[in-house]
């Protein structure tokens, strides 16, 4: 195989999505750095929603969870995915699209009108998509320094600099972009490693199971592992603030709500299909991979020519830099207009809140590049899994629940919140694997109830604000 | 089915601060479906003795029948209430 045909092609990559993120880096206003002006369409936003959440924990990671622990227990977040995305369509895609807002924040900010809310949750969001792009750094160094051998630390650097290049210059229009082009590559991927896969089978749809009767089996791991991983990701999506921001930058209510409901089908036809196959023929073509995160890449190299290998790597690539954007500009959003642009200083100019939100990316990526370059422990890495939980058992309820139960109150959503995250850390430390939102997301349900129940009930002149503005009055699906 | 406005809402001037806002019939009805096929794939877990057909595994079966199945009834429902509203217009 050629690493010189794989760098060239990658090489290509880069310079049409820096390409992209130079094109746009007139879209300066807050409207349209932060949510593309509210214009992105349903095919785009589709694409753009699946490359953002399909990110390289899902290609490399889920690939390689399903070698080491059967599909059973792979599918299992998979099939928690899903029903995220139709739960997030059904229960607040719409009403969130409706009110004026860029971040999950934003959103927050109009349910409660609350500068302690306001506060704590871009704070949390902070937390946990540091270690969530960490994640995503490391694994593309290690795969860029396996595919392409210019070792881990220039690989990491190189693919930081990268997108913190383009985000910083287009935001959400540039990071749209490169996504649908990132979305069209994963899929590109998927579809080739898929058919390689088969043919390696003979065509043969029971052979790989045949063939690696493991992959099939139920992993030894506690019930509650299961259903905590199922659940993590069934209520993480409608909270996930980098696929909030592609909600609010949606067309319309309507195109939000049709793009989840594409990215849920596009999403299960994907994953039923990669995470059988690839696995399977990893399993065949080499059982003991130390690190089974490579079993994707080993699969690739053994079946594809060179040219096409390329293209694979930087489909590879795309997954991991469709998310790491994602999460860089949901960050840098957390700290200009959240932080100082709704809790510091609400006078500021939508031009000063912009500026700061570049220096923001620039800061954030450079100390996640930082980060990533000391190659954390694997330990570090899959906690971000465990992250995005705490964010989910933090904020479910006091979201659904702020848009759907009037009687839900700012004390009451606080209280939900903080109890939430408090439980996933303490629970964390002594359940079983993922088992710790099954503890934390039932506690801030009953607290969020309980102290709204305690306290006054919200002004007739709150309902119906939230009435009018979230869409009550229009009740159809 | 199309835009399925509150019906039963009667503009008297006052207004309610306790219960639900409404969801409409056919997103209760999807919600439904989903807890229906959620319970059916995982409630065998919560036995905890590990149910086979065909001598393989519950969840390697229902799992993937479930993501099809409620990811093609969703984006069918939403097409089927777009054209409705489409034919209303």
């Amino acid at each position: 195989m050629s690493q010189a045909s794989e760098l060239a092609i990658v090489l290509l990559y880069f310079l049409v999505i820096l390409g992209i993120g130079y094109y746009f880096k007139d879209h300066r206003s807050g409207d349209e750095y932060w949510s593309a002006g509210g214009e992105i369409g349903t095919v785009m936003n589709t694409l753009a929603i699946f490359a953002a959440f399909a990110s390289g924990g899902t290609f490399l990671g889920s690939i390689g969870f399903a070698y080491t622990f059967g599909l059973p227990f792979g599918w299992t977040a998979i099939t928690g995915s899903v029903v995220g995305f139709i739960v997030a369509a059904i229960l607040v895609a719409k009403p969130m699209r409706r009110v004026d807002a860029y971040t999950i924040t934003d959103i927050f900010d109009f349910l409660y009108r609350d500068r302690r809310i306001n506060l704590l949750v871009p704070i949390v969001v902070i937390l946990a998509f540091v270690l969530y792009m960490v994640a995503q750094l490391k694994a593309a160094g290690v795969v860029t320094e396996y595919l392409l051998g210019i070792g881990y630390l220039p690989s990491v650097i190189i693919i930081g600099l990268i997108f913190i290049a383009y985000v910083s210059l287009g935001g959400m229009w540039a990071i749209t972009v490169t996504d649908v082009l990132q979305g069209v590559l994963i899929w590109g991927l998927m579809l080739v490693m898929a058919a390689m896969g088969f043919a390696y089978y003979g065509f043969s749809v029971t052979a790989p199971g045949a063939e690696t009767p493991g992959l099939l089996e139920m992993a030894t791991v506690h019930p509650a592992s299961y259903l905590g991983f199922f659940v993590i990701w069934a209520s993480t999506v409608a909270i996930l603030p980098h696929i909030v921001m592609r909600v609010l930058s949606a067309d319309s209510p309507e195109s939000a709500k049709i793009a989840y409901s594409w990215v849920a089908i596009l999403y299960a036809v994907f994953s039923v299909i990669a995470f059988y196959i690839i696995p399977s023929t990893a399993l065949s073509i080499d059982p003991g991979l130390a690190d089974p995160d490579l079993a994707l890449v080993v699969v690739m190299e053994s079946l594809l020519p060179a040219i096409v290998a390329g293209l694979v790597a930087a489909a590879i690539l795309a997954a991991v830099m469709s998310t790491t954007d994602a999460l860089l500009l949901a960050m840098s959003a957390s700290i200009a207009n959240d932080i100082y642009g709704t809790v510091l200083n609400p006078e500021a100019s939508d031009e000063r809140v912009v500026r700061i939100g570049t220096f923001a990316t620039v800061g954030i990526g450079l100390v996640s590049i930082a980060i990533a370059a000391l190659d954390p422990p694997d330990v570090l890495v899959v906690l971000y899994t465990d992250a995005t939980g705490m964010m989910a058992a933090a904020f479910f309820f006091p979201l659904v629940l702020g848009i759907w139960w009037k009687r839900t109150t700012s004390s009451g959503a606080l209280a939900g919140m903080t109890v939430g995250l408090a439980s996933y850390v303490g629970a964390w430390l002594v359940v079983p694997m993922f088992a710790a939102i099954l503890v934390a997301l039932p506690l801030s349900l009953l607290v969020t109830v309980g102290v709204s129940f305690a306290t006054d009930a919200p002004s007739v002149e709150r309902i119906e604000r939230l009435r009018e503005k979230l869409g009550h009055e229009e009740t159809g699906w | 089915m199309a835009k399925q406005y509150d019906s039963e809402r009667v503009d008297d001037g006052t207004v309610s601060t306790s219960g639900f806002f409404r969801l409409d019939r056919m997103s209760s009805a999807m919600l439904v479906l989903t807890g229906t096929l959620i319970a059916v794939a995982y409630a065998p877990l919560l036995t905890g003795a590990e149910l086979t057909i065909a001598g393989q595994p519950w969840l390697l079966l229902s799992q993937p029948i479930v993501m099809i199945v409620l990811g093609a009834v969703f984006v069918t429902a939403t097409y089927y209430v777009e054209r409705a509203d489409g034919d209303d217009a």
